[in-house]
């Protein structure tokens, strides 16, 4: 059984790899469920409200196609523009921090995602994007639209996994 | 050692060349270089935009991570869910781990992305058997192996990044020094190629003003000197003329007459020295421009001092020393225009040669007055026949032996409405220069052949030709219709035609032999006071040669004029031409004239010319038809 287990995941695992590097089947952790709350939105510690997938995918969505420095090939993204979820919380104009779930934190000026035309991806290629797979979210940009996104200082605020946006 | 200037570096017509192909070189290189720094560049942002080491260290720490993870869900302290999570955070890291670097494909990376994968697959495939301790133990042995390989490809990548970047930065910095270099090199080779372009349009500009065999300012470059004139209260313009220069070059070959140009450029700008400028107008007229004080002085002795200075040149190959007619007009006060002087000065010029050259003649108050005066008679002149201006009279030329009329010498007046009965020695030349002499003749010889042809018969009607009259094409035909019309017997018509027209005339033997052939007879005029040329009387053949009375009035005094008499007369017979004795005003030149042989005379003795109606009378007085003798030459004189 164990061994049969084994194959079949080696095998998912190894056709993952052949087509777009890797993909885990998903195990569970929780957040990988549509309904539960994946992304928390803070102001100074305290929570001002929490996402779930099923939430940003019943705002509107945006669609980039693009290139990055982590994939080959052009991937779709999907997800709510950064813009308008921002728009919910009146904020000051100090820079957000957005914090992922490998302790990974930037901080970024509002102007500057919604200049980008940045976007909270939710799937990828049409489907959720599960948390072994840079899931839940995936803030994007569409970097082969615009040249100018092609620097460090937009890859840098590319953060996947991304759980918590804290507004100052 | 030859030193080079630019200024003949500029001249070189390679030199030029070489710039404009260096600059084309060196601006094909800066562009191609230019091309170059700017790939460079974009591979230096390329290079800098991102750098995979900082993924593959946050891949080291979260695969230590999930290893602890492991350890610590060994020992109870982890629960699943944060197992998973654990491993989400590997996976995702395996999923966007850059296995290129700056592009290019990095072998350690895919060596330790495969090992990352090989973990993880074997994690995923024991995951539901964590919690056994050896399997925990076992995979924490396999994350932290993971760990460690990770932390080598971070150094190493680390390193290779700087690598790439330090090399494009350097290939960058090399083609903007390149870029720099050809920038510099094509602003110096643009800067010498505009100073090449300045001198040649300088160069250009000097040679249209200069004449080229003397190198002295041309005729252009006299007529800029109009701004140095203006305002000036003193200046003096000299026009100079080669006397004779055709001559010289006709002679003694073009050669010859350039290097005596150059010779004279040089002479004046010795004699003028600093006090004017000199100028090459024309072939062989130079012009000198005077302004300042005492410019009128300094024209003349500038002047004077050519004149000597060449007179002083050696002058091996002609035997003629050449001399100059020089005009001078100035102003001392007033206005200058000059244009106006040099139009004075040329006519001074031309009256300097008119009077034989080798002279200065200055263009006076007078001289400009006399001059504005030949002008307004000249311009009245073309007019005068339609007017009726003129008046033809008659002179008899009367036999010295018998002292019976043999014909008469048609004369011209002309009655100005202003200045009276002018002189034909007066108005002729004027004519003769603006051409009126043509229309003047015609109407002079249909005049006289309309009074002609009352006279007796026998009677000859002489007409004087000038130069341009011969040289008109129409003129003998004119000649055949005249006496066509008037019925007048072409032997009873007389041209009298003097040496200068032969001279001037290249074909006059031909229209001579024509007007022979007319049966008209030709009289060479003013013997004896021309160059008197023995071939002229051999190469044409003359009916009648007048003896200048020149020579007729002195040879009461001087033995000589009447042995050069005797000497023509003589030679008169040889040659079956009748002799003219002009200028017959006493018994006594009469009778000396006679003695000397000829056969024909005039004179006031016999006659005063006359108008057509005196000549009729004298005619009828003379008994013409019968056998008398013309009058007592004494009542003719007084009358």
């Amino acid at each position: 059984m164990a061994i049969t287990r084994r194959d079949l995941l080696g095998a998912g695992a190894f056709a993952a790899v052949s087509l777009r590097n890797v993909r885990f089947a998903a195990a569970e952790t929780g957040l990988d469920d549509p309904a539960a709350a994946v992304l928390s939105v803070t102001r100074r510690g305290e929570r001002l409200a929490a996402f779930s997938r099923n939430d940003l995918a019943a705002m509107p969505q945006s669609r980039i196609a693009t290139r990055t420095p982590w994939t080959e090939a052009v991937t779709r993204y999907e997800g709510p523009s950064v813009e308008h979820l921002l728009a919910r919380f009146p904020s000051s104009s100090e820079p957000l921090r957005l914090l992922a779930l490998n302790d990974y934190l930037v901080t970024a000026d509002a102007r500057m995602l919604i200049e980008g035309r940045a976007i909270l991806s939710i799937r990828e290629e049409g489907v959720f994007m599960p948390v072994s797979s840079k899931g839940p979210v995936f803030l994007m940009f569409p970097f082969d639209a615009d040249p100018c996104l092609q620097s460090q200082q937009y890859y840098s605020r590319a953060v996947w996994q991304l759980v918590a946006i804290g507004l100052s | 050692m030859k030193r080079f200037s630019l200024n003949d570096l500029a001249n070189a017509r390679w030199f030029v060349a070489a710039l404009l192909l260096a600059t084309t070189l060196l601006a094909l290189a800066a562009m191609g270089t230019s091309v170059e720094t700017e790939k460079y560049q974009q591979g230096l942002f390329e290079a800098s935009s991102y750098n995979a080491t900082f993924d593959y260290s946050r891949a080291q720490i979260e695969i230590e991570r999930l290893a602890r993870s492991i350890e610590r869900f060994r020992a109870g302290d982890v629960d699943r869910q944060q197992l998973e999570t654990a491993f989400s955070v590997v996976a995702t890291r395996l999923e966007t781990l850059p296995a290129r670097m700056v592009g290019r494909p990095f072998r350690d990376a895919l060596v330790a992305r495969d090992a990352l994968q090989a973990a993880c697959d074997e994690f995923v495939s024991l995951r539901p058997v964590m919690e056994q301790p050896e399997i925990a133990g076992r995979m924490v042995g396999r994350f932290d192996d993971v760990a460690r390989t990770f932390s080598r490809l971070t150094t190493t990548a680390n390193a290779v990044h700087g690598d790439i970047v330090e090399g494009r930065r350097v290939r960058l910095s090399n083609a903007l020094a390149d870029l720099g270099f050809n920038l510099r090199l094509l602003f110096g080779i643009g800067l010498v190629l505009v100073v090449v372009l300045i001198q040649q349009k300088l160069r250009f500009r000097r040679q249209a003003l200069t004449d080229p065999l003397t190198g002295l300012p041309n005729r252009a470059a006299f007529q800029t000197w109009a701004e140095r004139v203006f305002g000036a209260r003193e200046v003096a313009v000299a026009v100079i003329d080669v006397d004779h220069f055709k001559e010289v070059n006709d002679g003694s070959g073009h050669q010859r007459g350039d290097r005596l140009l150059c010779d004279l450029g040089g002479v004046f700008k010795a004699a003028t020295a600093r006090s004017g400028q000199v100028a090459r107008i024309g072939g062989d007229e130079f012009a000198l421009l005077f302004v300042g004080a005492g410019a009128e002085q300094q024209a003349e002795h500038a002047c004077a001092e050519a004149a000597r200075r060449l007179g002083a040149l050696a002058v091996d190959c002609n035997d003629r020393r050449p001399t100059l007619s020089i005009g001078i007009a100035a102003v001392a006060e007033g206005k200058a225009s000059l244009e106006g002087l040099l139009l004075d000065a040329d006519s001074a010029m031309y009256c300097a040669k008119s009077g034989g050259g080798d002279r200065i003649v200055v263009a006076s108050r007078e001289f400009r007055s006399q001059l504005e005066q030949r002008r307004l008679l000249q311009r009245d002149l073309a007019s005068a026949v339609a007017r009726g201006e003129f008046q033809t009279v008659f002179q008899p030329i009367v036999e010295v032996g018998n002292l019976r009329a043999h014909g008469f010498e048609t004369l011209l007046r002309w009655d100005h409405p202003d200045l009276g009965r002018l002189s034909p020695d007066f108005f002729i030349p004027l004519a003769e220069e603006n051409g009126a002499i043509v229309e003047i003749g015609r109407f002079v010889l249909d005049r006289a052949l309309s009074i002609a042809a009352n006279w007796p018969d026998p009677l000859t009607v002489s007409v004087n030709v000038s130069a341009l009259q011969l040289g008109d094409r129409a003129f003998v035909a004119h000649v055949r219709q005249s006496l066509l019309r008037h019925a007048v017997a072409p032997h009873r018509l007389i041209l009298e035609i003097t040496e200068t027209v032969l001279i001037r005339n290249g074909n006059a033997k031909s229209v001579l032999d024509e007007l022979r052939a007319l049966g008209v007879g030709i009289a060479l005029d003013d013997f004896g006071t021309g160059y008197a040329s023995m071939g002229y009387l051999r190469q044409y053949r003359f009916d009648k040669i007048k003896i200048d009375k020149s020579f007729v009035s002195t040879m009461v005094d001087e033995g000589k004029s009447a042995a050069i008499v005797r000497a023509i007369c003589g030679l008169a017979r040889d040659i079956s031409a009748t002799v003219v004795a002009e200028g017959i005003e006493t018994e006594e030149l009469l009778a000396l004239v006679g003695d000397a042989g000829c056969q024909l005379g005039q004179g006031y003795l016999f006659a005063r010319p006359m108008s057509a109606l005196q000549t009729t009378l004298f005619i009828e007085r003379s008994g013409w038809g019968g056998v008398a003798a013309v009058p007592r030459p004494q009542l003719a004189a007084t009358a």
